[in-house]
């Protein structure tokens, strides 16, 4: 299937539009978790997760709130207002990982990768390309990484 | 019985835990943007108790989502997970299935006409918005028997199919 990267910059929020973010570059990598840690953070299935650069997100409206849970060294951003979870950073690590339905249009950022298999739902059919009971070996990532930036021969 | 009473859930953190003393009345899944933002993902999850099958047995939780002025949605203050759902002068309660029961797939589902083209779900009953109320009060007297069939499927350890 052809694959076209969604326009950009592009923006989105959260559920009441108080915290608003801007995306200017590609994402690196597309994920969907079904961990039970991002089943009860979601109240769903899984988290959907768009990774992005450090320097391609940028908040532009609002002041992200600390959820989840609170480090050490995982850092969930959510809106203060409505709680909805935005965004994570990890310390050490130099991504967003932005939950992709906050996107204005998140068309074009279904996940590329399903992780944490072995906790999902017992009825829910995975969908992405890739999937893993845990989660990609290290050495296995460069070439998952590669495979998505030349998906769909764009 | 579709389902052992009482049941128990909680939040990511643990400080808020409920407790649900009723079977659930029907789930569902809803494709709509405004639950895909609250939820960050491609939908929410919902399984209805009669409203007094509630107790909450630790902690409060707070409002978030749209607060009101009908629709309530109850998070915890300090994970920001969101629990469950009241809306006023309806008799139901509106909790968030996983926190619950894993076995607890979608009966329904709302708001298709806004659902992610890569998604699905083993609902049987779709709606391009949602049913209207004599169409829910029907489907709630189908849900029982539906779920009995779909538990004994899941702990059998086959995969629900694709509807």
């Amino acid at each position: 299937m052809a694959h076209a990267d969604p326009p950009l910059p592009a923006e989105g929020g959260c559920r009441c539009g108080k915290l608003r973010f801007r995306v200017s570059k590609p994402a690196l990598f597309t994920s969907a978790c079904h961990c039970t840690g991002c089943q009860r953070m979601t109240g769903s299935a899984f988290s959907l997760t768009v990774s992005l650069s450090d320097d391609a997100f940028e908040v532009i409206e609002g002041t992200p709130v600390i959820g989840g849970l609170h480090g050490p060294d995982t850092h969930h951003h959510h809106c203060e207002h409505c709680k909805s979870w935005v965004y994570s950073v990890t310390d050490g690590v130099p991504f967003v990982d932005l939950r992709a339905t906050m996107l204005d249009d998140p068309s074009g950022f279904e996940p590329f990768i399903e992780v944490h298999l072995a906790e999902k739902l017992p009825w829910v059919s995975p969908a992405a390309a890739h999937g893993f009971d845990k989660e990609p070996d290290g050495p296995a990532w460069p070439d998952l990484m590669r495979a998505f930036a030349e998906r769909g021969g764009h | 019985m579709t389902s052992p009473s009482p049941v128990t859930g909680h939040c990511r953190c643990g400080r808020v835990e409920f407790a649900l003393t009723a079977p659930a009345l029907i789930t569902s899944a809803c494709h709509c943007v405004g639950c895909r933002r609250m939820s960050a993902s491609a939908y929410s999850l919902t399984a209805s108790y009669p409203r007094e099958a509630l107790r909450l047995t630790r902690g409060e939780t707070v409002l978030g989502g749209l607060r009101g002025p009908f629709l309530h949605h109850h998070h915890c203050d300090h994970c920001k997970s969101w629990l469950y759902t009241t809306i006023d002068g309806v008799p139901f309660v509106n909790v968030r299935s996983p926190l619950v029961d894993p076995t607890l797939a979608p009966f329904i589902e709302t708001h298709t006409a806004e659902k992610l083209p890569w998604v699905t779900t083993p609902a049987v009953h779709r709606f391009e918005t949602a049913p209207d109320l004599e169409t829910f009060h029907a489907l709630m007297g189908d849900y029982p028997a539906w779920a009995e069939e779909m538990r004994l499927t899941v702990e059998n350890g086959c995969s629900a199919p694709r509807a």
